[in-house]
């Protein structure tokens, strides 16, 4: 689909998602997705997912957790894990029940059992912000530092243009940034693909920046860390087809992943 | 009423006082001018040349101790004349530096004194309270900016990647042997996986022992590693809040630094100012979180205690005093010289059940504002103050000010207060007040002497001389300008002046009073104003006269009508013996008024007493009985030199039912004596009125012309032919008789005996001669002191015929002895 067929479509998300285990990255991923519901009309529906890997682990009997905060061990049960997700969804609800009132969103809120990644790919919203479970030593929240720039996979399709205009959307209203990532390889060249971002930037009146990519994980990781960028778009309709490995970048990037449809 | 005297050179002629002697009037012709109008304003004190001089000396010698008591009558004008005096001088003096305390971020409860050039004190808390402004904007302004913001995000992503990759290389060994590590809610764990799952128990349990006991060994090393990483990320958390930290520090210093730097450029010369503010600025630095906050804050519901607001009041600057208006030293009277009114005081304010306070909330006391210059205190109000006067005194003897607060002193709160520097205390004191409080304060105040050693002493009289007059009349312009009074013509001055002689019971000299000057003045004033008159006259001076005294001649008027109507039983025709008219007087509203009270004596064989009635029922006071003892040691002496004193004598004052006090009338008792035992009766036209010595001689006593007067009024009530009031002769200069007594006099209505003596006085009662003893020891017949010598022997002789014990010689009265 040509870029030209779609621009004055102006596909509008009608349900945003929120998809978080026990990250610190959550808020600020709820914060961005009560402000796109906002701005786009559209329902915000929450789920929070207890990992069943977790559960799992609790009932080993040779396992043993080193808390982050004081560097101490302590053998661990089941019922501590169920508990500490239980406060965690319910936090996670109390926040987004007080934005949405706020901000006058329609919402609604579940807790599910599995893997993330999963448990999103089940779920059918247009824009779907992951906020996964980064392994986090050092300050938490540095997505919420305004310094930190809204990155977008440039792509033709309706769901990259989708998730194009929802992060231009989310950097205008945060006052941040917008990075605009070109893949090196893809149907599309990246010289053409180039020009058709700069096209839309002044079509749009938009500022940003156009940050060339290589195709894999790695060199996605690589730059974006360069960039210490606070959200990921990328478009993709069904999970599967999404050319990156979700988990690594969840994992590595630390901060959400917002996904286009 | 003309008696001759036999045997005596003495004609009453001689002691009959002339009509010019019963009232000293003003002459005219001493008063050059019309009106007030006519004279200028009298600038220095009238009559208190001492006074103005050891004013002067007070507030001139700069030396420890020197504080002034003014001490002299109420309304005596003593601080008009303190105002003028001090003011003149306090006006060319230096202004004192402003003074206020700010805060100590050392000793939070001591806030510290500060002292600046006057006028300079309200530019610093202006510029105080504009820097605090200048730093809520400017501090959150720093710490928003994207300088900031980024070297933030580079510690916390320094540290966070350095995290991250420690992590990531652990996972991948891990991984290797088949093991995740995963992140739980409140930490790290690592477990066996399988296809990316978490192994469970019976997973693991069907796994080959070996592979087990590898897992085992080797989730062992990797929880060796996890935990030496998790270490090493809470020391570089660590590192990181201290980078924060310091980060903040520099940003706040070169932040408050800039706005601090001018401030310090224009205090430059105050060293204190300049301390003071290198402390804010330190403060600020290390409380920048609390600037920060502010504007976060700023209009949401505040909550409990500890969800207040952050308060910048310790950045203030409490200025006590403001010398900037100021011209010369200060010059202050505290009407209401309470302890803290005088000392200040600390005040707290109610927060949440609890009493809270601080260096704002101290409040400067008449002694701050005095420093520099002068305090006027009324020592009256000041000495009936709880603990006001100890609190001067140590001020005074510490030469500094401090604050402390009397229920923390005294234990009766335990909220916490504070201690406020001392401030150097440069004042000079002054008390006024009745001489009795000098009095009291010098008997039983060691300090008192040390601390207050020039006594400023307000005479309540002055010579009646012609210059005197004249300043006087000048006076009453100066009062008369002042109070917007009408001009008094000469003849109205000339009034006054009498009046100021009679207030003082001297025709000699004049009143200094102030106050009653001033209310003469303006009484008559109003007078002539309800006559349509355009100058005050000497009959609107009378008016006012008159009318003062009948507004307080109630009592005075109920008494005379008590005796024209015989209640109270006084005989102003024929004559009786052993019975006199003496004269008392009362004082009620500081008004003085007179009337005759009969006294009587009865005399009888006995041992030598003379018994006072009113001592014997507890109505004598001790001034009354000593004039008995003296009559009766009197007695004694000149009758009873050879012959045992065989009387017994009783005294009265009939219908007088209240205390008797004073010696007026021992003259009067000692003539009822006599004529008692002379038998030769007294004549009620004529009162007498003086005390006696154990010569005889007559001595001077008070409210002489009230005494008169009361005498003639019921006199001339009863429409008597004459009547007559004996005086002692030292009394005569004391005369200032009302205009129709002196009127009367000069009618031949009314007579006034000037005695010296005793005998002169029985003399002019009786119509008979005292007679003087010959050179043989006897005394002239048909004299009364004869037929007292003669009922003396008699009683003598009958005493000893009867064979009692002589008496023994104690000759009073002595009824206090027989009660022991």
């Amino acid at each position: 689909m040509s870029p030209n067929s779609t621009a004055g479509r102006r596909p509008r998300a009608s349900r945003v998602l929120i998809a978080t285990e026990s990250s610190s990255d959550a808020d600020f991923a709820i914060e961005a997705g009560i402000g796109l519901a906002a701005a786009t009309g559209s329902c915000l529906e929450g789920i929070f997912i207890e990992d069943a890997n977790l559960v799992r682990l609790a009932r080993l009997p040779f396992v043993v957790e080193t808390s982050t905060l004081t560097g101490a061990k302590r053998s661990f049960a089941a019922d501590d894990i169920e508990r500490a997700l239980r406060v965690e969804a319910a936090r996670v609800e109390g926040l987004i029940a007080r934005s949405a009132a706020n901000a006058r969103v329609a919402w609604s809120f579940q807790v599910l059992q599995g893997p993330l990644i999963a448990a999103v790919g089940a779920q059918r919203a247009e824009l779907a912000l992951i906020a996964g479970n980064p392994w986090r030593l050092g300050p938490a929240a540095m997505t919420r530092s305004a310094l930190r720039p809204i990155a977008a996979l440039f792509d033709t399709s309706i769901a990259g243009w989708r998730g194009i205009e929802a992060a231009s959307r989310l950097a205008r209203s945060l006052g941040r940034a917008l990075l605009l990532l070109i893949p090196a390889t893809g149907p599309i060249a990246p010289e053409q693909l180039a020009q058709e971002a700069a096209a839309w930037q002044q079509r749009e009146g938009v500022a940003g920046s156009v940050v060339p990519i290589h195709g894999d994980t790695a060199s996605m990781i690589n730059a974006l860390r360069t960039h210490r960028v606070a959200l990921l778009t990328l478009p993709a309709p069904e999970l599967g087809t999404l050319a990156f490995d979700l988990a690594q970048l969840l994992i590595e990037l630390s901060c959400p992943v917002m996904i286009a449809r | 009423m003309r008696v001759p005297l036999p045997g005596s050179t003495l004609t009453p002629e001689t002691i009959l006082l002339p009509v010019s002697q019963l009232r000293r009037s003003c002459d005219l012709a001493s008063l050059p001018f019309e009106t007030t109008d006519a004279l200028d304003d009298l600038a220095e004190p009238f009559g208190q040349e001492r006074a103005r001089q050891a004013i002067e000396f007070g507030i001139g010698i700069q030396r420890p101790g020197y504080n002034l008591f003014v001490l002299g009558p109420s309304g005596a004008g003593k601080q008009t004349l303190l105002r003028e005096m001090i003011g003149r001088q306090a006006v060319t003096q230096a202004r004192p530096p402003d003074c206020g305390y700010v805060f100590d971020f050392e000793h939070p409860h001591q806030p510290r004194a500060l002292r600046l050039p006057a006028g300079r004190g309200a530019a610093l808390r202006a510029d105080m309270r504009r820097l605090v402004e200048e730093l809520l904007a400017a501090i959150p302004g720093a710490f928003d900016s994207d300088e900031y913001r980024a070297r933030i995000d580079q510690i916390n992503t320094e540290i966070a990647e350095r995290n991250e990759q420690a992590l990531s290389r652990l996972t991948g060994v891990a991984a290797s042997d088949g093991i995740a590590l995963i992140r739980t809610p409140t930490g790290f764990s690592l477990a066996p996986t399988k296809d990316g799952a978490v192994l469970t128990t019976e997973q693991f349990e069907a796994l080959p022992p070996e592979r087990q006991a590898a897992i085992e060994k080797s989730m062992a090393s990797l929880q060796e590693r996890l935990d030496q990483l998790i270490h090493e990320a809470l020391r570089s958390r660590r590192k990181q809040r201290e980078r924060v930290r310091e980060l903040n520090r520099d940003v706040a210093r070169s932040t408050v630094g800039v706005l601090t730097e001018d401030l310090k450029q224009r205090y430059a010369d105050l060293p204190e100012v300049l301390t003071h503010l290198a402390a804010v600025e330190h403060d600020v630095i290390e409380n920048i979180d609390d600037f920060r906050r502010a504007s976060e804050l700023q209009g949401q519901p505040t909550g409990g205690p500890d969800m207040q607001p952050p308060s910048f009041r310790r950045y203030e600057v409490n200025l006590l005093l403001d010398h900037g208006q100021l011209e010369g030293a200060p010059l202050v009277f505290e009407d209401n010289p309470t302890y803290q009114n005088l000392l200040g005081r600390i005040e707290h304010i109610a927060q949440f059940g609890a009493l809270i306070t601080d260096f704002t909330l101290i409040k400067a006391g008449a002694l701050h504002r005095a420093n520099g210059g002068y305090l006027l205190l009324d020592a009256h109000k000041l000495l009936t103050q709880p603990f006001a006067w100890e609190g001067l005194k140590r001020a005074l003897t510490t030469r500094s000010l401090r604050i402390d607060s009397l229920a923390q002193m005294y234990s009766m709160v335990s909220t916490i207060s504070l201690e406020p520097e001392p401030i150097p205390l440069d004042v000079k004191v002054v008390l006024f007040g009745e001489r009795i409080w000098y009095q009291l304060l010098f008997d039983y105040d060691p300090d008192f002497g040390e601390l207050f050693k020039v006594a400023v002493d307000f005479d309540d009289e002055v010579e009646s001389s012609d210059a005197n007059q004249v300043r006087l009349a000048r006076l009453i312009a100066t009062i008369g300008r002042r109070q917007a009074l009408l001009p008094l013509t000469r003849t109205a001055v000339a009034r006054v002046i009498e009046q100021r002689a009679r207030d003082i019971e001297d025709n000699e000299r004049l009143s200094a009073h102030m106050q009653s000057l001033i209310d003469l003045l303006t009484e008559a004033d109003f007078i002539a104003r309800q006559r349509n008159h355009r100058e005050i006259d000497r009959e609107h001076v009378d008016a006012a006269i008159d009318a003062q005294l009948t507004r307080a001649g109630r009592i005075s008027e109920q008494m005379r009508q008590s005796i024209l109507r015989g209640t109270l039983m006084i005989d102003t025709e024929g004559s009786k013996a052993g019975q006199v008219n003496g004269l008392a007087a009362f004082s009620v509203g500081g008004k003085l008024f007179a009337h005759p009270t009969r006294i009587t004596a009865s005399t009888r064989i006995g041992d030598g007493q003379v018994i006072d009635v009113q001592r014997e029922v507890q109505l004598g006071g001790p001034i009354h009985s000593k004039g008995v003892l003296i009559l009766s040691s009197f007695l004694a002496a000149r009758f009873s030199a050879r012959n045992p004193h065989s009387l017994r004598a009783s005294i009265v004052f009939e219908q007088v039912y209240s205390e008797v006090e004073g010696d007026s009338a021992s003259a009067a008792e000692l003539c009822a004596l006599l004529s008692s035992l002379a038998g030769i009766p007294i004549l009620q036209s004529v009162a007498i009125t003086g005390s006696v010595n154990q010569y005889g001689e007559l001595q001077p006593i008070g409210a002489v012309n009230e005494k008169i007067e009361g005498f003639f009024d019921v006199c001339k009530a009863r429409d008597s032919d004459v009547h007559a009031v004996v005086i002692p002769r030292a009394n005569v200069k004391n005369l200032m008789l009302r205009d129709d007594v002196v009127e009367a006099a000069g009618r031949g209505e009314f007579q006034v005996y000037a005695a010296a003596s005793i005998d002169e006085a029985i003399g002019i009662l009786t119509g008979v001669p005292a007679g003087e003893r010959s050179p043989l020891g006897d005394f002239p017949a048909g004299s009364v002191n004869r037929a007292v010598a003669e009922r003396l022997d008699q009683y003598s002789t009958i005493r000893q015929s009867f064979g009692m014990p002589p008496p023994i010689a104690r000759g009073s009265a002595g009824s206090r002895g027989r009660r022991r």
